[in-house]
């Protein structure tokens, strides 16, 4: 029974990845300083109050390009499923641009 | 101890899940500084198959559900969340955040669709957060 257990653990913790979408705008010229951000949020079977992760990507990303533009910036959502477990992941790339 | 149980349904019933569909981020100008604009749109959203469940349990006799289904046949096809009876909901939004800076340059554009999740009924929002530099 315990080598059961040990055979049914990898497979409930492995994780398969879901794309719930993806966004990119116009990519500039010069592209030497990339800056990302992402906000990560844990859900029991999915279930969630609120969605307020996806307005703090913006603040992440626009506090690592204080005084600049953040331009060409490529947003993905993305779950990642564990058991009955879910991640939920707000990914954000972009070019930081200053004078 | 009934009076218990129906209380604790009634919180769980109306506690409201959120469900998030689509965000994109825009390009970010910190350049000028700015106020942060918000314009929001919503609609409610019917589940016809909760619906019918429903009607199912409540009066297992009646032809209801028969009626629901014959009705969501009609509503076959792609969509995002519950469908809402008034297609033209976020039409306007641009034109509304257009209104929030009326001559200032918007920039940092969030733009969420989600919705807010009740038995049978659904919030169906679609929200912009954006940064309104100068002259608004």
């Amino acid at each position: 029974m315990p080598r059961l257990a040990y055979l049914l653990l990898p497979w409930l913790l492995c994780s398969c990845v879901s794309l719930n979408s993806i966004s990119q705008t116009q990519i500039p010229k010069n592209r030497r300083n990339m800056v990302s951000a992402s906000s990560e949020r844990w859900m029991l079977l999915g279930i969630t109050f609120d969605t307020d992760n996806a307005d703090l990507v913006h603040h992440r990303l626009s506090a690592k390009c204080r005084q600049g533009k953040v331009q060409g910036i490529l947003t993905k959502d993305y779950s990642t499923l564990y058991f009955i477990v879910v991640k939920r992941t707000i990914e954000a790339k972009g070019y930081c641009r200053r004078g | 101890m009934a009076g218990r149980i129906l209380c604790l349904m009634i919180a769980v019933l109306l506690s409201s899940c959120a469900q998030l569909y689509h965000v994109q981020l825009g390009d970010i100008d910190n350049t000028r500084g700015g106020r942060k604009v918000r314009v929001m749109v919503s609609e409610s959203g019917l589940n016809l198959k909760e619906a019918g469940k429903i009607a199912r349990a409540l009066a297992p006799k009646s032809r209801a559900d028969e009626g629901l289904e014959i009705v969501r046949m009609f509503q076959m096809g792609p969509r995002t969340g519950n469908p809402v009876y008034n297609a033209t909901y976020a039409r306007d939004l641009h034109q509304q955040l257009r209104r929030t800076c009326p001559r200032g340059h918007i920039t940092g554009i969030t733009a969420v669709r989600e919705a807010r999740k009740y038995p049978v009924i659904s919030g169906e929002i679609v929200r912009i957060v954006a940064t309104c530099n100068g002259g608004g």
